[in-house]
């Protein structure tokens, strides 16, 4: 098996001495789905952005694809940084498009911009991702002109088009409606079944147990129960898992 | 027509080319001239940050036409100090020149605010979406960033650029004849209202101008929210 993203008791304290990570340690192999869950401030979203580099930790290794982005601590310099953060894409709880593109120039800017790929070629993939995500109508609008569904469909696609090696979900249905969470649900299971690698900082506990090869739970800056999905969720062993999940399993 | 007229007609067309280069230029000058200023209020190094902040003070806390007749004479009395301690220098200052570099430091640093302003109101998503995509620093502020800075800016901005229209006739000051100076001169000599009352007419209708522009700008920006 192909490791994509090996993490190991990585550690991270923020300014005014909170440790929000305090020894963090798991890995996911090539076509694996890994959801992480827990209560907020749990730590799960700053995992997820100390891999995609939107944080830095104080401590640990992380290595993506084999590459190393920090180890014990210790950064790797700009261009490998910069190789790494195109192997993992990210998907913000907000979307964060850019406004003032088409739905079209979303997904091909970064393509165009940061892989030099061709106008047309860049088009052409965009215009595939948007087709699989059910939105080739849409092309020509604006982000404020689409539904959120729509909007993180299109961020997803987004993230798609540089053909990352695993792709980040930072809880990607929390700004939705229930009815658009199923949609964007939707499109996530798609991408398992298509053995895309993934990790998904998530709520829905129905959603992590059905699609995940495996499953963190996380509180106060460390792991506290993980294993498989039925395991996890419909079997906690630990006080703080069964607590956390009671509402869902009663 | 009575010679008079025409021959006010004349001057008072002058002056008006003569508010006209006064505004474009400091145009020209000020737009670019803000955005590192704007820079150098925002930016991290306490040093930098600190003395842009002291001039963006002394610009905005003191008359626009004390800042005039510092450009202006300043230099020479500076000149004149060193000659006086017996240094070989001599420096010539063009009023016209004096009048467009004292408007344009002016104006950059109003519009240095209304940058940040601008800057600032981006949400810290479209940086970090930049980010996880590959975009390098640079290019996230020129191709994502300041775009949307400028739809967001253009109100403010039509509101200086009209300022800027009628702070024209201030440089008159020091002695460059634009469209007011030449008006009031010659309600003196012809005794007459009706100078005054073209130029007021002058400023009207460049104004009016103005605002039509933005107008038009911001419609052409409102394909997005």
């Amino acid at each position: 098996m192909e490791e994509i993203i090996r993490v190991e008791n990585i550690k991270k304290t923020f300014r005014d001495n909170l440790e929000i990570l305090k020894g963090i340690s798991f890995s996911v192999e090539k076509g694996e789905v890994l959801s992480i869950i827990g209560p907020s401030g749990s730590g799960k979203s700053t995992m997820l952005r100390c891999i995609s580099q939107l944080e830095t930790v104080t401590d640990g290794t992380i290595k993506i694809c084999g590459q190393t982005l920090v180890e014990k601590g210790i950064y790797a310099d700009k261009k490998a940084r910069h190789e790494i953060i195109l192997k993992s894409g990210l998907v913000f709880q907000n979307f964060n498009l850019f406004p003032h593109y088409s739905v079209l120039k979303n997904v091909t800017a970064a393509q165009v911009r940061v892989l030099k790929k061709s106008k047309e070629e860049a088009e052409a993939t965009a215009m595939e991702l948007l087709k699989r995500m059910g939105l080739e109508t849409k092309a020509k609008s604006y982000p404020c002109e689409l539904s959120g569904g729509q909007q993180q469909r299109v961020s997803i696609a987004r993230a798609l088009a540089l053909k990352p090696e695993v792709l980040l979900f930072d809880e990607p249905t929390s700004a939705l409606d229930p009815e658009l969470t199923g949609e964007i649900l939707a499109v996530i299971k798609e991408l398992a079944s298509e053995k895309m690698t993934m990790v998904v900082v998530t709520h829905e506990m129905a959603f992590a147990r059905d699609i995940s090869s495996h499953i963190i739970f996380m509180d106060g800056g460390v792991i506290v129960e993980e294993g498989a999905p039925e395991d996890v969720i419909n079997n906690p062993k630990q006080d703080r898992t069964k607590a956390f999940l009671a509402r869902f399993n009663s | 027509m009575p010679d008079r007229y025409i021959k006010m007609l004349q001057a008072m067309l002058t002056g008006s080319v003569t508010s006209l280069e006064v505004f474009f230029l400091t145009i020209l000058f000020s737009i670019p001239l803000a955005l590192p200023v704007a820079m150098g209020r925002m930016s991290r190094h306490k040093l930098l940050s600190a003395t842009t902040n002291v001039f963006l003070l002394i610009i905005r806390g003191t008359p626009l036409m004390l800042q005039l007749l510092v450009v202006y004479f300043g230099p020479g009395l500076f000149i004149r100090w060193l000659v006086l301690r017996g240094y070989d220098v001599s420096f010539k200052w063009n009023r016209f020149v004096a009048a467009i570099v004292a408007l344009s430091v002016n104006y950059a640093a109003y519009f240095a605010e209304i940058y940040r302003g601008g800057i600032e109101s981006i949400p810290k998503g479209q940086y970090e979406a930049a980010k996880v995509l590959g975009y390098t620093p640079a290019r996230t502020f020129f191709s994502i960033v300041l775009p949307q800075v400028i739809k967001r800016i253009v109100p403010a901005m039509g509101n200086e650029v009209i300022t800027l229209v009628k702070d024209t006739a201030l440089v008159s000051v020091i002695g460059v004849s634009e469209l007011l100076m030449v008006a009031k001169e010659r309600q003196g000599a012809m005794f007459s209202f009706v100078p005054l009352f073209i130029a007021g007419v002058f400023y009207f209708i460049m104004n009016w101008i103005v605002s039509i522009a933005f107008q038009r700008l911001e419609k052409k920006l409102a394909y997005y929210n």
